[in-house]
Formats: structure tokens, C-alpha cells, sequence
């Protein structure tokens, strides 16, 4: 929202005041201003000149030969495009040199073969208003050379409110609102606004009915006849200034009240009206209207309207139809005003995908007491600008203002407890009373306050709320600085965001991984090429951004694989990983996230995927030993419908105890080709809650023996029938007390052993912790361990 | 010729075996022709120690005079062979320090490592700083019910604060949760009305709204909530003053200004600066007192204890600290980006 100076100037006295410490102020203690633009700052040099004489061109009819006088030098010759221009008027002169708000640098010219010097402005040329029809006039009593900005009431200086600092204010989107803000904060006296005191309800005008008086409390017309006119120039510029665009005075006079109470309102063609009835209701299935910006919008039954005694004549409190739009043939006007109820107008708002200036007012809960006062307004600004209109005495007002009475018992204790310093009982009164609050002492420190009815819809109904008024008002600069203080805690990290910070560090630092984040939701193309089943049971978004990007991810998986190609792009090794959730739909349309650590091992070339899956290997035992988990075991998993990306013949999965703590495997090579990536790749997924609960069960520490250590290398030849990990535990089952450690430490596939076949080396250590172990005791272990893996199948090599 | 007799003929081939073989140590031209006469003329074996068994052959009267004279030459021996092997070696680093050929910019050797997003970074940064207050991190849901996104934070259906956070709805009826104030919720009902307490709740939040250069529609929050008995607007202001000047280093100002968030209230934009600068403020955060119907719906009593919670975007810290442009790349898993931190 804009807020113009000149304008909050008639409600409240600013001078002495500069424009930086009013926007200041109000950014500290009301809401935030963005900025704001001083219109003189932007032309500088443009002064008021008079036409000392105007004649015809001499070689255009429609250009004009002007001598203008504008101070400082001799008067100038000015060549004008303008019909309205003639001698002895004051106007706004821009000189050689100067540059005007739409970039025009001015230059010496010659037009049409006679020299110019300067222009004479349009109300465009300067940025005030919107129209180019003719030159600007100007008072005739302003002295010449006359800096622009120096002329009262012409330019003005624009604050930019930002919106969301005002959601909860029903009464700031009004100037009047503003400037009782502004009189709060620097101590100055609010004027009241202007209203017609003559108008009496009565039963002048359409006849009012109100079948959905739940969705309209209040509602009033009033009755003018008057035709289209120019608005003046004073009026015309500020609704410029603040982003409305001038029509004509009938119209604009109800924008510029919206403007100044808050309270939007809005002028029929009272000729248009139907059976001069006006009925509030709500739609019936299918009605439709064409909307002033000549769209056919379509209502449903719960809309709330304006009908006249045939058909729609406006969407309540959103936008009227074009139907009964005040245009150059009106000759009598119905203004309505209006109490609509917040939830509908915004209800049919956001199913129309309508917004507005009123519905932006409206749906905040304005004061029903602005129903009058804005129709008083209209008339007596209506009689001040144009007295040959008539405004007709007797106006038209259904239902009543659902005042509510809010009284808010407040403490000083409270107020000094909540904001952290000491408040005396008097600033606490004083405070709420500039803004109208009515604070009426109930005892030693507590009032009950009056919430005035600007505030009083939805705004303030807790103490808390009056204390914030009083920290504003007394400026939260007052407020100091507490050391933190309290009883020591012992802080704790969630324990699945503890494992997720562990193997963070394990990948990242010993990994060597590098850590992406990716989106939530998966791309449809994506999800088809990591062979997903369309989504079935993934949650999908009703209101996606993107339409192909509308399902949640099943995993962190898809998308590490959607970068891979770009990756390998920049290097032949890839290691990244991503520590994230994966969603599903259950079917009780609950939806469960997963809580995946995934990272992905690639490479430009092709490695055999069994020894890829030794490597993701290496990687788990990093992350199981930076977890602190001892025991696990891996086996084969099973192709798994979840998890189309995992290689049906090289994944496995790894268990402590009973409970799957990670699958890993190579990528099938059908999802790899469908990526466009040549080389290999495999994907370790860890289950963090899995892994949370299986933390530290391992304990790394053996005392260290003073005695040597025997070791030797067994290597067995075995088919792919007997794991490793049984072979190990033979041998550990085989040796004697003194086998300390069992490590498989290389594989051999290839000639001489046949295709079923390869070779597994192990590294045994003996150790004795009280004596040196003989030759003799480790050639008969030996003996025994290979005696016993030849019985599974196995042979030495 | 150890079985040669005792007497003056064994003592002068001592004084000769000794001076040949000092000359021969003398004239030695390597530190292998050293090693090579160790080996023979000082082995166990050689000659000089052979003598040593030829001492039980002499009168006694001169066994221990003639032990002394072979220990004596023997060490004489050890001492010519230590100072000769001396002369080689500061020959040889004679020869190395004076070699200039040598560049340290040649390329490095890496020893390789992985890379931690800078989200990652800067949100462990925080966590540290309000860890070391005493505030536990904890966490939730992403997809979360209107209930706990809305309602329980004082954001009723119907009002125009829905509109300030564009939403991300699910078919299914749920919220890519619009901030990580719910958390603050579960925190509360955890608690179940025990106080003090002291957590933040960092986490991956969603609005539907276009991105550009500074705005996404996925980015990363860290909330934080202290409740106890008279905890007031002062405390806020002392908590975050201290957060943030550790965490940009120096003393920072800050001020509050006030705004809306629906959760609470007052409710403040709290704007940052180096303390007694004349910088530009800028804004930081939002924050605010808990408000009574959020503390109720936690199960706390508002009539007994109050409270401030804040919200910070980790985008635009991890923007300030790294100076990085434009946030999509946060989320674009591009490794030229992630490989920089």
C-alpha cells in the first residue's frame, strides 16, 4: 500500500517533521515503510513560468510560438504541442538542461524550423498524473520561478507500506489509520475526518433486502444525481500517487474514501439497478456476471452477492459488475457501503483467484462503524467538490453494526514482566490512549481497557495484545538486553540427527564424499527413468508449481542418480551423497518419511559390479565403525520392487541382528543406460532409524599382549555358493583361543579357476597374552582351520 | 697368528696392526670402504680381538697391562673409523644443502576428503552456539497435518495469514510444512508442561512460490523456542544478541521492530548491525513472545510461564557467509558449487 504525504498532512500536523524520521518512526513502531519517493527530488530545476505570450507556429497549425518568463533569465521561446495553452498562465516550466521523471533530457531544439527552449509540461511529462491531453495550469497567484516542489499541495512524497506488516490491521489501510499513528508516536493531535452530519437514515432509494444477513451485518446506500465528471487535479494526483487510476469523480470519490477511512465502497448506475431492489444473498448454482474488468466470472451457491430484483449485480466485496459500471451516460449513482464477512469475501476470493483492493480490506474484518462513516465522507467531500450535485438527504441502511463491546483486563506487573524492564503505571495510560484505547483504572496497577471499534473486530482481545501497543508506543529501543540466563541444561541432539551428523562427518571427511541436497519432489521424467511405478503410492501435490513435478520423492536414490551423468561430466570418480527422506503414501493417507543416508559411488569405467559392491562395503564398515556398531552381516537381497534403481543380481543388504540397517548394490544397468551414463555405478542407503537403534554395540578395544604376533595367509578357492562370511566363521569356529584376528583382504576371479569360481585371501593373527606362541602350536591351527573350510567346499589354493 | 707367543712380539704387531689400520681408515674413500674395514680389522674374528684370547697366554704380570693396550687401540680404531664416517656425512649434507633445485608450488599431492553443503556448515554453526546455551536439537515431520502447520499456531482457516506463506498442499489432505514453527509444538507437548525449555528445531521447509535469485521454494529454517517462568522480551533480545555475535564474529547490535506472525506477540523483525556502527541494519530474523493460545496448545500455562521463539533462514546466513549470489544453487547438487566448501 502507498501512503501519500500531502494526504496524511490533512489529518494530522507533520511539519517540522523531515520524511526520513516519519518513515523511520513508523518502521519502528507501526509497520514497515519499503521506501518512499519524494516527487520534487525527482525534478529538480522544473519551476512555474507564465506564458507571457502565446501565438500559431508559423509553420504548424497545431503548434504554438510561446514566450514563457520563469525567473532567473530573459523569457524563453517554447514551442507547445498543447491545445489548452494561452497567455497569462501560470505553468510548469522545465528549462534547458533539466531531466523529467520519464527520462526526457531537455535540449535546445529547433521544431520545425523555430527554436525552442525547454517545454511546457503535461501532468504526465512530471509524473503526477496520468493525462496528456493538454499542459498543466497552474494557480495564477504563484510567484514565477517557483521551484515545483516548492508549490503547496502539487508534488508529494510516497511511502511504500509493505502489506504483510499490516495483515492483523484492519485500520491501517486507510490514511486516516495511519495518521492516527502518526499522531501517537510524535505527539500530535488527530483531526477527525470531515463527514456530512445531515444525512438521516431513511427510506429514500432501492429498497434494501438482506436474505444472507449472516454474511452481511451492515449495509447502506446512498443516492446522488450527478453526472461524470473530471475529477479535480488535487484528488486526481494522489490517487495517482497511490496506485489507483482516476476515472471520473464519481468513481474516484469512492476509491479516494477507501483510501482515507479504510471502508471500500462502491457506485451502481443506480439507472441500471432492476426493480430498484437491492438484495444481498448468496448465488444460486450457475449464475454468472461479467466483472469490471470484463471477465465472466461464475458463482457457486455459497458466494455471497449483490442482486438486484432480476439478476447479479456485484460480487460482494470483491468486484462489482460491468452491467451497472458508473460510464458517461450515468445520470444517477447508488453508493453502496458495506459490512461483508471476512471468511466469505475471502473464501470466494480465493476460489475466483480474484483479489482486489476492497477484498484486501475486507477480509481483514474492518469496523462495522465504517459503514457510515464512509458514506458520510463520500457526500460531504461530493458537496465540497461539486455543490451542483445532489447527494440526497435520505439514505438507506439495512441490519445493524454488530459492535462488540472489548474490554481487556491488563496488570502494569504483566506489561513490565512481559517486555523485561519496568513500566510505570502512567506511560502504560498514556500509551494506550493515543490510540484511542479507553484504559479505566480497576485498582493499584490493572485497568480494564476499552478496545476501540477500529481495533476491537479481531485485532486485540488478549492483555498480550495491549502490551505490545504499550511496547511500541514507548518504542522497543527501551527494552534491554538480557544475559541469557536459566538452570544449565544438558542439550541433546534428536538422536536420528545425531546419526545423521555422524555419518555426515564419516562420508565427507574419511569418504571422501561430497554433500548435494536435492528437491523433495521428484520430477516425473526422473521417476521414470529410475523405472518407478508411475507414483502409486507416493504423495502428490494438488497444488505443484510444475506440473511434472508434482509427486514426492520414494527416496534420496532418484535424484543423486539424475545428477550422476552431469557429474561424471567433470570428473571419473564420483562420490556424493545426500542425507534425506523419501515419502510414501500409506493407505491410511498418512504418509510415512523415510530417513535415507545415500551415497553414491561412480565411476567412468566399468568396473565388475561385484567389486563395486566391495567398495560400497568399504564404505558401510566406515560408516558402521563411525557409528560405533560392531556384528553386522551382510547377504544377498533379493530384487525388490521398492528399489527398481538396485541391481536384481549385485545388491545385498546388512543386518545387526534381526534389523535391516542398509541396502547396497550396484545400479541395474537398464536404469544406468536410461540416465545416459557409461561407466558403473553402486548406491549404499543407510536407514538411520534403523542405525539408531543399533548404536554402539560394538566394543573396539582388546587389551594390547606383550607377546609377538604370529600371522599367515590362507587363501581359499570357493564357489559363489559359499560366502565369505561363512568361510570366515569356519575359520574363526576352526582356530584356537589364539586366532586373535580373521580378515578376508583380496579376491581372485580368472584363469586358472573356473567362471563359478574364485579365490578369497585371508590374513589370520595369533596372539597369546601370557606367553610366545611356538611354531609347532600355529602349524597345527592351521592344519585344523584349513582341514575344517575344505569339509564346506572349499579348497586351498 | 694368534698362536704366536706372548711378549714384545705380540705388543709391536698391536702398534703396527693399529697404525695400518688407521692408515687404511685414513685412506678410505667411501662410507662403504669404512663399513668394509669395520667388518674385517674390528670384527669379533679379526685380528685386534683374536689378541684379546692370546692374553691368557702371558705371564700374568702382563695380561692386564697388554688388555689395556688392545681396549686402547680398539677404541682409538672406533674413534678414527666415528670421525672419518662424521667427514663423509658432512660432505654429503654439504652437498644437499647447497642444492637449490627445489620449488614448494609444485603440484600437491592430494590426500583427498569430501565436501560438507554449505547448509550443513552454517547450520552447524548454529547449533553449536545455542548448544552451548543449553538449547537441545530436536526435530520433525516434513509433511505435516494444517493442524500443527495452522491451527495450533494461531493461524485459523479463513485468515489472510495464510496467505503470507503460499502453500504446498497434498492430495492427501497434508502440508509440505510452511515453516519449522510446528516443531516448536511438538517440543511443547514433549515437554508436557515441564519448563525450562530450551530447544531449536532446524529443517527443510516449502512454499509454492516462484524461485529467482533470492527465493526458493525449498529452502531451510532453524527455529528456536525457550519457555520458563518470566521469560520477557529482554531475554530475546539477550539470547539473539549473543547468538549473533558469535556467529558473525565481533559485537552485533540489534533492534526489534515490530511485525506480524500470527504465533506471536508481540511479534518483531529483529535487525542486525556491528555494535556502535553506522552499517545498514540488516534484518536477521522473526521473532517474538509465544503466544497464549500457541503455549496452550503445547500444554504450557500461559498464565504461569511465557516465552520467545525465532525463526532464521539458513539460505540467506550461508549467502552472507560465503557471499554466494544466487540461492538455487543450494539445491542444484551441481559439484562445482558443492565442491568449493
Amino acid at each position: 500500500m502507498h501512503l501519500s504525504l500531502n494526504w496524511l498532512s490533512d489529518h494530522v500536523d507533520l511539519t517540522g517533521l523531515d520524511v526520513a524520521t516519519i518513515a523511520h518512526e513508523l518502521t519502528m513502531r507501526s509497520a514497515l515503510i519499503e521506501g518512499f519517493v519524494d516527487q520534487a527530488a525527482q525534478l529538480p530545476g522544473v519551476v512555474v513560468g507564465e506564458v507571457l505570450q502565446s501565438g500559431r507556429h508559423p509553420d504548424a497549425d497545431r503548434l504554438t510560438l510561446n514566450t514563457v518568463a520563469f525567473g532567473a533569465d530573459e523569457p524563453v521561446q517554447v514551442v507547445c504541442g498543447a491545445p489548452n495553452v494561452a497567455a497569462g498562465q501560470k505553468i510548469v516550466y522545465a528549462p534547458v538542461g533539466t531531466a523529467l521523471p520519464n527520462g526526457l533530457k531537455l535540449k535546445k531544439a529547433k521544431i520545425r524550423g523555430t527554436e525552442s527552449h525547454g517545454m511546457i509540461c503535461a501532468e504526465d511529462e512530471i509524473g503526477l498524473g496520468p493525462e496528456h491531453d493538454g499542459i498543466l495550469v497552474l494557480d495564477p497567484a504563484l510567484p514565477v520561478g517557483t521551484p515545483i516542489g516548492a508549490v503547496p499541495g502539487l508534488t508529494d512524497v510516497v511511502f511504500e507500506i509493505d502489506n504483510k506488516s499490516i495483515t492483523h490491521r484492519p485500520d491501517l489501510w486507510g490514511h486516516h489509520g495511519f495518521a492516527r499513528e502518526l499522531a501517537a508516536i510524535f505527539g500530535r493531535e488527530l483531526r477527525p475526518l470531515d463527514l456530512d452530519a445531515t444525512l438521516r437514515a431513511g427510506d429514500f432509494g432501492p429498497r434494501i433486502e438482506r436474505p444472507a444477513s449472516d454474511g452481511c451485518a451492515l449495509y447502506a446506500g446512498l443516492c446522488v444525481d450527478d453526472v461524470p465528471t473530471r475529477s479535480p487535479d488535487w484528488l486526481r494526483f494522489r490517487l495517482v500517487a497511490t496506485g489507483m487510476r482516476p476515472i471520473n469523480l464519481l468513481v474516484d470519490l469512492s476509491n479516494y474514501v477507501m483510501l482515507d477511512t479504510g471502508q471500500p465502497t462502491h457506485p451502481f448506475d443506480r439507472d441500471r439497478i432492476r426493480g430498484d431492489r437491492i438484495v444481498v444473498r448468496r448465488a444460486e448454482e450457475g449464475e454468472r456476471l461479467v466483472t469490471l474488468d470484463g471477465e465472466e466470472r461464475i458463482l457457486v451457491p455459497d458466494d455471497l452477492m449483490i442482486a438486484d430484483g432480476e439478476g447479479v449485480l456485484a460480487i460482494a466485496g470483491i468486484m462489482g459488475g460491468a452491467d451497472a459500471e458508473v460510464g458517461d451516460g450515468t445520470r444517477r449513482v447508488f453508493l453502496e457501503s458495506a459490512s461483508f464477512d471476512c471468511r466469505d469475501v475471502r473464501r470466494t476470493s480465493s476460489r475466483l483467484g480474484l483479489r482486489t483492493e476492497a477484498l484486501a480490506r475486507f477480509e481483514k474484518a474492518l469496523d462495522p462503524a465504517l459503514v457510515e462513516v464512509a458514506v458520510r465522507r463520500y457526500a460531504a467531500l461530493l458537496r465540497q467538490i461539486r455543490p451542483e450535485a445532489t447527494v440526497h438527504a435520505t439514505y438507506r441502511i439495512d441490519g445493524r453494526p454488530s459492535q462488540p463491546d472489548v474490554r481487556i483486563p491488563l496488570r502494569r506487573e504483566h506489561v513490565s514482566r512481559l517486555l523485561g524492564y519496568p513500566v510505570a503505571g502512567g506511560e502504560v495510560e498514556r500509551s494506550l490512549e493515543v490510540l484511542g484505547f479507553e484504559p479505566r483504572s480497576s485498582g493499584e496497577g490493572t485497568w480494564d481497557v476499552g478496545v476501540p471499534s477500529w481495533r476491537a473486530t479481531r485485532d486485540v482481545s488478549l492483555p498480550e495484545d495491549l502490551i505490545e501497543e504499550v511496547g511500541r508506543v514507548l518504542g522497543y529501543d527501551r527494552v534491554p538486553s538480557e544475559a541469557p540466563r536459566g538452570p544449565l541444561l544438558l542439550a541433546q541432539r534428536d538422536p536420528l540427527m545425531q546419526v545423521e551428523e555422524t555419518l555426515r562427518d564419516a562420508l565427507a571427511g574419511r569418504g571422501a564424499f561430497t554433500e548435494i541436497l536435492a528437491y523433495s519432489t521428484i520430477r516425473d521424467r526422473t521417476l521414470s527413468l529410475v523405472g518407478g511405478a508411475a507414483g502409486a503410492s507416493l504423495p502428490r501435490l494438488a497444488n505443484a508449481l510444475q506440473q511434472d513435478a508434482s509427486h514426492l520423492r520414494p527416496s534420496v536414490v532418484p535424484e543423486l542418480l539424475g545428477k550422476l551423468e552431469a557429474w561424471l561430466r567433470y570428473a571419473d570418480e564420483v562420490r556424493s551423497f545426500e542425507v534425506g527422506r523419501g515419502y510414501r503414501l500409506m493407505t491410511d493417507a498418512t504418509v510415512h518419511e523415510s530417513r535415507e543416508v545415500c551415497a553414491l559411488l561412480a565411476s567412468t569405467s566399468a568396473l565388475d559390479a561385484r567389486d563395486l559392491v566391495r567398495r560400497l562395503r568399504g564404505v558401510l564398515d566406515l560408516c558402521l565403525e563411525a557409528l560405533s556398531i560392531g556384528g553386522a552381516r551382510v547377504e544377498v537381497d533379493e530384487p525388490d520392487a521398492s528399489m527398481p534403481w538396485m541391481h536384481a543380481r549385485r545388491s545385498a543388504r546388512a543386518l545387526v541382528g534381526d534389523r535391516v540397517v542398509a541396502r547396497f548394490g550396484a545400479v541395474a544397468p537398464d536404469v544406468l543406460q536410461r540416465f545416459d551414463v557409461e561407466g558403473s555405478a553402486g548406491l549404499l542407503v543407510l536407514d538411520v532409524r534403523a542405525l539408531a537403534v543399533s548404536e554402539g554395540t560394538r566394543s573396539p578395544y582388546v587389551p594390547v599382549s606383550r607377546f609377538p604376533e604370529a600371522s599367515i595367509d590362507l587363501a581359499f578357492v570357493a564357489d559363489y555358493r559359499l560366502g565369505v562370511q561363512e568361510i570366515e566363521k569356519a575359520i574363526r569356529a576352526a582356530g584356537p583361543r589364539t586366532l586373535r584376528r580373521v580378515a578376508s583382504f583380496d579376491v581372485y576371479r580368472g584363469a586358472p579357476l573356473s567362471d563359478d569360481e574364485r579365490s578369497i585371501a585371508f590374513h589370520l593373527v595369533f596372539q597369546a597374552s601370557d606367553r610366545t606362541l611356538t611354531d609347532k602350536e600355529v602349524v597345527k591351527a592351521r592344519e585344523r582351520i584349513v582341514s575344517e573350510v575344505e569339509k564346506l567346499g572349499a579348497r586351498l589354493r | 697368528m694368534g698362536d704366536v707367543g706372548a711378549g714384545p712380539g705380540m705388543k709391536q704387531r698391536l702398534q703396527t696392526l693399529t697404525r695400518e689400520v688407521l692408515e687404511r681408515i685414513d685412506a678410505a674413500g667411501s662410507e662403504e670402504a669404512l663399513e668394509a674395514i669395520e667388518r674385517t680389522d674390528l670384527a669379533r674374528k679379526g685380528e685386534l680381538l683374536g689378541m684379546m684370547r692370546g692374553i691368557k697366554d702371558l705371564p700374568a704380570e702382563e695380561r692386564s697391562a697388554f688388555g689395556q693396550a688392545v681396549n686402547e687401540a680398539r677404541a682409538t680404531l672406533e674413534a678414527a673409523l666415528g670421525s672419518k664416517r662424521e667427514a663423509f656425512l658432512s660432505a654429503r649434507h654439504a652437498a644437499e644443502t647447497a642444492d637449490t633445485r627445489f620449488d614448494p608450488s609444485e603440484p600437491s599431492i592430494a590426500v583427498g576428503g569430501g565436501h560438507l553443503h554449505p547448509i550443513t556448515r552454517v547450520r552447524r554453526e548454529i547449533e553449536a552456539i545455542f548448544m552451548g546455551l543449553g538449547f537441545s536439537v530436536v526435530d520433525g515431520p516434513e509433511v505435516e497435518t494444517e493442524r500443527f502447520n495452522f491451527d495450533l499456531l494461531n493461524i485459523p482457516s479463513h485468515h489472510p495469514a495464510r496467505d503470507m506463506q503460499d502453500t504446498m498442499w497434498l492430495e492427501s489432505g497434508q502440508v509440505m510444512r510452511t515453516h519449522t514453527s510446528p516443531v516448536q509444538l511438538r517440543a511443547m507437548m514433549r515437554a508436557n508442561g515441564k519448563v525450562p525449555l530450551r530447544v531449536i528445531a532446524p529443517g527443510r521447509v516449502f512454499r509454492n512460490e516462484q524461485q529467482d535469485a533470492t527465493h526458493e521454494h525449498t529452502f531451510h529454517q532453524v527455529e528456536g523456542l525457550m519457555i520458563d517462568e518470566g521469560v520477557s522480551v529482554a531475554d530475546l533480545k539477550g539470547v539473539l544478541t549473543l547468538v549473533l555475535s558469535r556467529l558473525f564474529g565481533g559485537t552485533v547490535e540489534v533492534r526489534l521492530r515490530p511485525h506480524y506472525f500470527p504465533f506471536v506477540e508481540p511479534g518483531f523483525e529483529l535487525d542486525m548491525r556491528r555494535a556502535g556502527s553506522d552499517d545498514t541494519w540488516l534484518e536477521m530474523l522473526g521473532c517474538g513472545m509465544v503466544h497464549p493460545e500457541v503455549l496452550k496448545g503445547g500444554g504450557m500455562d500461559p498464565t504461569r510461564v511465557s516465552g520467545f521463539a525465532f525463526g532464521m533462514g539458513l539460505e540467506r546466513l550461508a549467502m552472507m557467509r560465503y557471499g554466494i549470489e544466487d540461492v538455487r544453487w543450494m539445491m542444484s547438487g551441481d559439484p562445482r558449487f558443492l565442491q568449493q566448501f
